[in-house]
Parts: structure tokens; C-alpha cells; sequence
């Protein structure tokens, strides 16, 4: 039974395409068929964050346009053969594409494959009604900060009103020294307003950037960082798996302490 | 722990991914500012190595062809290789059996594959028709003028393609314009029932200049007073037509 | 102009040059705002005036200095506003009403440059009393549908009949046909359209559905000739409302659940949130200053009563029901109690002028 997830927000930032691609790739590791679509047309991303860019040949775009077939356009990850990506155009129009487009695309690739992530644009305008189209289920992306909750709380409403129910939340970037100075907000604060089923909570972790900067999803690396686990649970849990939140501490103070964590290569 | 100890200290010696994203970056916002679409470039690179290769031997695996760009001008560089000066010209006829040899091999028909392309298709086939008949049938609604505008993107689209295909593609150019034919027809059928004047004009000036054409089409609403501007329109498809 | 009444006036979203390209004689087409309110003197009728721009529909705009003195009797005029997606039972016949389009007929032909649905209006735009929108678009229409029936939904049983008042809306068989299929995800049949336009009737006929002239709406709404008097059954909806989401009625509101901030709630009586009331709410939007907003945890952003405004100082940190209302003691303002202590005020006695804008 495969699974179609759009991955969604609101606010622009917060790690939509960061959950996407190492969703897709904790996933695919897990040992899943999985296809990310890169639904940002005109800005592409996705395929930077899988470090993919450069074996794009054919888009979404071509697809539609019936200019390639379906499967000249995934790009298959060498690295772990369980994930294509669907990239989004860089060049063209945003208005040659369609919801009801983008939902054949999706629907046709939910049966050959268990999970379909679609990763969406920002903001609420057509980009990302083209993104729900298809969609059966809804990942929200949101940080700690009151304009990324408040988008948060008005694209849950969109997606009720669509016909989403099944929505679950990722809190992004949580810094515990700051939840516990009380200058951010913590993840209950955010659970309480938004009343979403929580899935992850990923703390803000500087090899996010790092990275990127390589193309290199964090689920990939040998030595998995903080915010990989993370992930790493996240995908555990949307395949059924109970897997306990991860203790995001503060970093200790004394300096054997400080020492002691810098040598085991926490930040 | 000492290991890891070690690693912290070692790691210097790692390419430090900073330097890793720039070079990346250069990389791909060279290929984004010449604009040069993906498959273009693929073909292009194709055709080089093959033209190139009919007097020289190239080293395939250590051969480059890329887009820089440096201070907003893009080059294409090509870095290749030479094992040797080829004697004879080799037969013309075995470097054009060459290709379609290996995209056969690409093409194993696995079964699943095939069967997801055919349902694309199919699903695509079916939105199309269903907008064909839409417009057929209602009233006036905005919608409607944005899914001519949509056809009428789908159409620039097509002719910048035919433009842009190689003599090989024969059968495809044809296709192309048999297409062309019946969607033009509809927008021409569209027109005098709800007199709505589009101008292509980007479009026919894009054509000419073989550039990446802005796909927005003005639409702009005028009282249809005369029929002139309904000839217009039909005036100018042949015109396309002629140029692809 | 009568800045005092808070009613701000909003400049024709025409460009200028559109309007005079194509009807005849819109040199005043500028000119509505001004002058419709200018004799303005009877203040009662502010709060309808909204109105004013179905009289304005003729497409006539020539100077209507002689105008607001018709405009104003509080006679109901044709049909009633409708601002969104509503359900009503009368009869025992479960009615869908579907919100009136404001539409400003202009002589041009095509007066439609915008690429989405909206009708173009001149909107005479006024501030808290009433917000109105522009008309929704029809993916909007199908979005409130589907809260409302969300909200609601569990209320009806499955196969229900559904008689859908679309008043003078043109309605063609795509949107009759999405107009079906959600409400049959509710397990809701859509029996028979209720319309006052021939083609909608048509349109609803060659699809099976069966056909009846002439909306219902003052039937349905219940005109009501006291101005203050709430005009409807309360709308209880449970769910969260979101933010972004506006939920306006005619009658009093009831929420059983949370409202988020940034969401609004407009309602001509009074509104009960049984939950954290976040967002804005607005009670007794057309001048009934003896209207309470109640909320199990009153966090909003701004209380609004009739025309009164106050923000929620300090929320307070006990978990305790809480009421705002006008108090009179003193200049009258809006006054927070714990509703423990609300009942000693007294307040269900009308003892307080109804104050009118």
C-alpha cells in the first residue's frame, strides 16, 4: 500500500526540502522503493540537497509536456538505489502546470513505488495547491518562532479543507539551550497551539549545513549526527515503529564536560 | 572514543565542505545562467565528442565538457583528452550505427518500467482531452482563458522544440506539428466564440531569436468591434507554422 | 464624509482607464464612495449599507445625490447578504446557501481582467461592522464548504437530501458536478437546485438534478425587523478554527474546540468558544452592544462588541472560563469577568440602552 506525503509549511526556511531529503533517504535505506518530487517549479532545490544535480537530464516539466517518458526523468541515486527523484524545472513557466497534472504524475508513481514525498514550495499560491494535489497524507515542517507557527496553523486549515486529514508535524532547528532560557518556544508550546500529531522534533545541528554544502544527505553519513537520528526516527515512526524522542540536552558547562563532548564530536 | 578523538583532530585534512559547495555552485549556476536546457546540453555534448572523435581518438573517460562561468560570462569548455590521431577517417556510417546501438542497450524493457510510462501517458492523455471538451462547452469563465493560455503555452513550447530538434528527429518534427495543427485550430474556434484577442507576438519574436522565450502571453480584452482583430489570429499561425 | 461612523472608504479597484474604455457614461465612476455616502444621515442604516452597492448594480453611476434617500427605509431589500457556505434546516429540508456574488454590472462585455473568478465590484469597504470581502472565489466556496461540513457534518444522517439555494448565482455543470461530489463525501445527496437563473436551471436539469425557482433566502434567514436582534439559529461548529479562516453568521456562534490567532469569528449575537479563544472575535456585528463573547480561555488578539474594541491585557495564567461584555458602568467599554462571577451583573435583564452606531 503505497503512501503519497507532501511535505509542506507554510513559511518559507524551515526545512521543508532539509525533511524531504533525508526523509526520502532514511526511508529508502529502511529498505523502501521511495520517489522524491521536487514540486518548487521555477526554484528548484531538492536536487541540490540529494547532490543530484548535475544527472538531471529530464524534469517534471518535459514529463507533462510529453516530451521524455516517466522514467527518463527520475534520476536514480547511485548511492542507495532505493530513491529517484522527480526534479523540478529550473527554466520554464510555473503556469504550464496543472494540479490535476501533478496529480496523474503522482498517482501513476504511488504504484510503482511505497512512498511518493512531494516536496512543496513555499507560501500558499498555486505552487503549493499543484503540491497537495495528489496527495493522501501531509508532513508540516514548522520551527520554534511564532510567524513559522502561525503559517503552520493557517496550511493545516488548507489541508483540511482539502480533504488532508492525516496530518503530522516536524518542530525544525529547536535549540534546547534557548527552550530552557525560555527565550524560544518550547515543542509543548507548539504542539499547543497547533493540536497536530507530533512525528519528530530535530534540534538545530550545524551539519545540516555542512551537509548540504556536499550534497550529502545527513542519513548518509557514517557517523550519524544529531540531527540525522533524528531523522533516522522520524522515518521509524511513519513506518509504524515506536521509537522514543531523542534527549536534546543542553550542552554541559564545566569544562571536563565541554571536553568530554567535543572529543565524542557533538558540536 | 580515541578513535573518535582522532578523527576530530585529523580532520583538517578533509576537504572542508565549504570548498566542496562552491565548486558546486559555480557549477550549476553556470549551467542555469546560459540557460541551456538539460537534454540541449546532453545533445550538444554528444555531438562534440562524436564530431571530435571522427578525427581523433578521445579518451572517453577522462574527457570534459562543461559550462563556466566567471563575473556573469558563461564559456563552455571542453578538456579532451587525445590517445591518438586517428589515421584514416573512419567510416561515417559506423559512428551513426554507433548510437542507436547504445541506446538499446540503455532501453532494457523492464516490464515495470514500460508499463509506468504507458500509464503516464495515458493519465496525461486524459487530462488533455478532458480540457478539450471543457472549453467546448461552457460559458465564458476565466478559467477557461487561462487553460488557452495554457494550450497556447503548450504550443510555443512544442514549436521551440521543433526549432530546436536535430535533423535526426524527423518523425518527431511532424508530430510536432500535426499537433500544433489541431490545437491551433481550437484556439482559433475558442476565439470567435468568446472573442478574446491573444497576442503572440512573443512568441514569433522568440522563434526568430532562438532564444529561451517568455512563455507569458498577453491577453489582453477588447471589445470585439471589428473582425479584424479576429483575423488577426488566424493570420498569424501559418506564419508559425512556416517557421518551424 | 462621516469619518465618525468608522467607515472607511475603499477607491474603486478599477484602474480608472478599464471603466471608461467600454460603458458610456462613467465619468463618475470615480465618484460612488463619495457620493453615496455624502447625504448620508440617517445613522441607523450605516450598518446595512453594504447594500448600497446592490442599488449601485444597475451599473447607472451617474451622481446619486438623490439617491440615499430611497436607500434608506429598513424595508428588506430583495435578498438577503449571504457571506458564506451555510446550512440551514427548515421544514425538515436541509438547504445549502450559497453566498451572494457582489457584482457591479458594467456594460462592458468581458469586465472579468482578473484571471481568478472574482466578479469586479466597487466596494464601499468598511471596517469593523462589516468586513466585506470580496466575493469568494469558487475554490473558496468549496473550501467553506468543506468546513462547514467538517464542523457539522456528523450532525445529519447519511442520505440526506440536499436542496442547494443558489440564488442569482450562474452555476454551470462542473461546479454542480463538484458541488456533488463533496457533499457525497459526507454521504449528503445533492436532490434539487433552488435557482432564479434559467441557465443554472438548465445546466442543473441536463445533469438529473431536480429544479425550483425562486430562492428561498428571506424564508431561510428569517428577516428579522428588529435591526438589533439576531437574525438566525446559532451556528455551532465543532472543530479548531485555523488561522486564516473566518467564520461569519447571522445568528450566534458556538465553537466547541479551539480558535487559533489569526482566525476571526463575526457574529451578529453572541459567541461561545468552548476552548482557547486566540484569534479575533466580533460579536453583535450589527450594533447589539448587549452581545458577550465567552471563552473557556479568553487569549484573543482583539474582542470586538458592536462597535467597541479592547485587547486582552494579560491573559490569565489559571485556566478559567472568562466573559467579555459591555459595561456601562462608568463609559461604557468592554470589561473581562470570570463568567462565576458574570451571572451576579445581572446583564440578561435589558436594562442598557441598545446602543446603535
Amino acid at each position: 500500500m503505497s503512501r503519497i506525503i507532501v511535505v509542506t509549511s507554510g513559511k518559507g526556511g524551515v526545512g521543508k526540502t532539509t525533511s524531504s531529503a533525508n526523509l526520502g533517504m532514511a526511508l529508502a535505506k529502511l529498505g523502501r522503493k521511495v520517489v522524491l518530487v521536487d514540486a518548487d517549479f521555477g526554484l528548484r532545490n531538492l536536487d541540490l540537497l540529494l547532490g543530484l544535480e548535475n544527472r538531471i537530464v529530464y524534469t517534471a516539466l518535459e514529463v507533462i509536456a510529453r516530451e521524455c517518458k516517466l522514467d527518463q526523468a527520475l534520476v536514480k541515486d547511485k548511492r542507495q538505489p532505493n530513491l529517484s527523484l522527480l526534479a523540478a524545472p529550473q527554466t520554464r513557466n510555473k503556469t504550464a502546470i496543472t494540479a490535476a497534472h501533478m496529480k496523474a504524475l503522482v498517482e501513476v508513481l504511488s504504484r510503482y513505488f511505497d512512498y511518493v514525498l512531494i516536496d512543496c514550495p513555499a507560501g500558499i499560491e498555486s505552487g503549493f495547491q499543484n503540491a497537495i494535489a495528489g496527495a493522501k497524507e501531509a508532513i508540516v515542517v514548522t520551527t520554534p518562532e511564532i510567524s513559522a507557527v502561525r503559517d503552520a496553523d493557517r496550511v493545516v486549515g488548507l489541508l483540511e479543507s482539502n480533504r488532508i486529514t492525516d496530518i503530522k508535524l516536524i518542530v525544525n532547528r529547536l535549540r534546547p539551550a534557548m527552550v530552557k532560557n525560555n527565550d524560544m518556544m518550547s515543542v509543548e508550546d507548539v504542539l499547543d497551539i497547533l493540536s497536530v500529531k507530533l512525528i519528530g522534533v530535530i534540534p538545530d545541528d550545524e551539519q545540516v549545513i555542512v551537509s548540504t554544502n556536499k550534497g550529502e544527505p545527513l542519513v548518509l553519513a557514517e557517523k550519524p549526527s544529531l540531527a540525522g537520528t533524528a531523522y533516522m526516527n522520524v522515518a521509524k515512526r511513519l513506518e509504524g515503529r515506536e521509537v522514543e524522542f531523542l534527549k536534546l540536552e543542553t550542552p554541559p558547562k564545566g569544562i571536563f564536560a565541554r571536553l568530554t563532548n567535543w572529543i565524542s564530536g557533538n558540536a | 572514543m580515541i578513535s573518535t578523538l582522532l578523527d576530530r583532530l585529523f580532520q583538517r585534512t578533509n576537504v572542508p565542505s565549504g570548498a566542496q559547495v562552491k565548486h558546486r555552485l559555480k557549477f550549476i549556476l553556470a549551467h542555469d545562467r546560459a540557460a541551456i536546457e538539460p537534454q540541449v546540453f546532453a545533445n550538444m555534448r554528444q555531438e562534440i565528442m562524436r564530431v571530435v572523435s571522427k578525427y581523433v581518438e578521445l579518451d572517453e573517460a577522462t574527457l570534459d565538457i562543461r559550462l563556466e562561468s566567471d563575473k556573469r560570462m558563461t564559456a563552455l569548455i571542453a578538456n579532451l583528452p587525445i590517445r591518438m590521431v586517428r589515421e584514416d577517417l573512419p567510416d561515417l556510417q559506423v559512428l551513426f550505427d554507433e548510437t542507436p546501438e547504445k541506446s538499446s542497450n540503455v532501453d532494457q524493457p523492464d516490464a515495470l518500467v514500460i508499463e509506468m510510462d504507458l500509464s503516464a501517458e495515458a493519465a496525461l492523455d486524459a487530462i488533455a482531452a478532458k480540457e478539450i471538451t471543457k472549453l467546448g462547452s461552457e460559458n465564458i469563465e476565466p478559467e477557461n482563458v487561462l487553460a488557452v493560455a495554457e494550450r497556447t503555452n503548450k504550443v510555443t513550447s512544442k514549436l521551440r522544440t521543433a526549432a530546436n530538434k536535430s535533423p535526426n528527429s524527423e518523425i518527431g518534427n511532424d508530430r510536432a506539428e500535426v499537433e500544433i495543427d489541431t490545437t491551433e485550430q481550437l484556439i482559433i474556434n475558442d476565439i470567435s466564440a468568446q472573442s478574446i484577442s491573444i497576442t503572440t507576438n512573443d512568441v514569433i519574436e522568440n522563434l526568430t531569436e532562438e532564444e529561451q522565450p517568455s512563455d507569458q502571453l498577453e491577453l489582453s480584452l477588447n471589445v470585439p468591434s471589428s473582425l479584424a482583430s479576429k483575423e488577426v489570429v488566424v493570420e498569424e499561425s501559418p506564419e508559425l507554422y512556416n517557421q518551424s | 464624509m462621516q469619518t465618525s461612523l468608522n467607515i472607511a472608504v475603499k477607491s474603486n479597484p478599477l484602474p480608472p482607464t478599464k471603466l471608461k474604455s467600454g460603458a458610456g457614461d462613467l465619468s463618475s465612476a470615480e465618484m460612488p464612495e463619495i457620493i453615496v455616502l455624502a447625504d448620508n444621515n440617517e445613522e441607523t442604516n450605516i450598518s446595512l449599507a453594504p447594500l448600497t452597492i446592490a442599488d449601485v448594480e444597475g451599473g447607472d453611476l451617474k451622481p446619486i445625490s438623490s439617491k440615499p434617500v430611497k436607500k434608506f427605509q429598513p424595508e428588506p431589500k430583495p435578498d438577503p447578504e449571504i457571506w458564506q457556505v451555510r446550512f440551514k434546516t427548515l421544514d425538515g429540508k436541509l438547504n445549502l446557501l450559497l453566498p451572494t456574488e457582489k457584482k457591479v454590472k458594467l456594460d462592458l462585455s468581458k469586465s472579468n481582467d482578473n484571471a481568478d473568478n472574482k466578479p469586479v465590484e466597487t466596494a464601499i469597504n468598511q471596517t469593523s461592522s462589516d468586513i466585506s470581502l470580496l466575493s469568494l472565489t469558487w475554490e473558496e466556496i468549496l473550501s467553506q464548504l468543506e468546513q462547514r461540513m467538517a464542523a457539522s457534518g456528523h450532525d445529519w444522517k447519511p442520505r440526506t437530501q440536499v436542496y442547494l439555494q443558489s440564488g442569482d448565482r450562474l452555476l454551470d455543470t462542473r461546479q454542480l458536478q463538484e458541488l456533488f461530489e463533496a457533499l457525497q463525501n459526507y454521504q449528503l445527496l445533492l436532490h434539487c437546485i433552488v435557482t432564479n437563473r434559467r441557465q443554472t436551471a438548465i445546466n442543473a436539469s441536463s445533469m438529473g438534478f431536480s429544479v425550483e425557482q425562486g430562492t428561498i433566502f428571506r424564508e431561510l434567514l428569517g428577516f428579522n425587523p428588529i435591526p438589533d436582534a439576531p437574525t438566525d439559529d446559532p451556528l455551532y461548529i465543532k472543530m479548531t478554527v485555523r488561522s486564516g479562516t473566518e467564520i461569519r453568521h447571522s445568528g450566534s456562534i458556538i465553537v466547541f474546540g479551539d480558535v487559533n490567532a489569526g482566525a476571526e469569528l463575526i457574529s451578529e449575537g453572541d459567541i461561545i468558544v468552548c476552548g482557547k479563544l486566540k484569534g479575533m472575535a466580533h460579536a453583535g456585528v450589527k450594533g447589539n452592544a448587549q452581545a458577550i463573547v465567552m471563552a473557556l480561555h479568553l487569549d484573543a488578539t482583539q474582542v470586538r462588541i458592536a462597535s467597541f474594541i479592547a485587547r486582552v491585557e494579560s491573559p490569565s495564567t489559571s485556566f478559567c472560563p472568562e466573559v467579555a461584555f459591555v459595561s456601562s458602568q462608568g463609559a461604557p467599554a468592554i470589561q473581562i469577568v470570570q463568567v462565576v462571577d458574570f451571572s451576579s451583573f445581572n446583564h440578561f435583564t435589558l436594562n442598557y440602552p441598545s446602543l446603535n452606531q
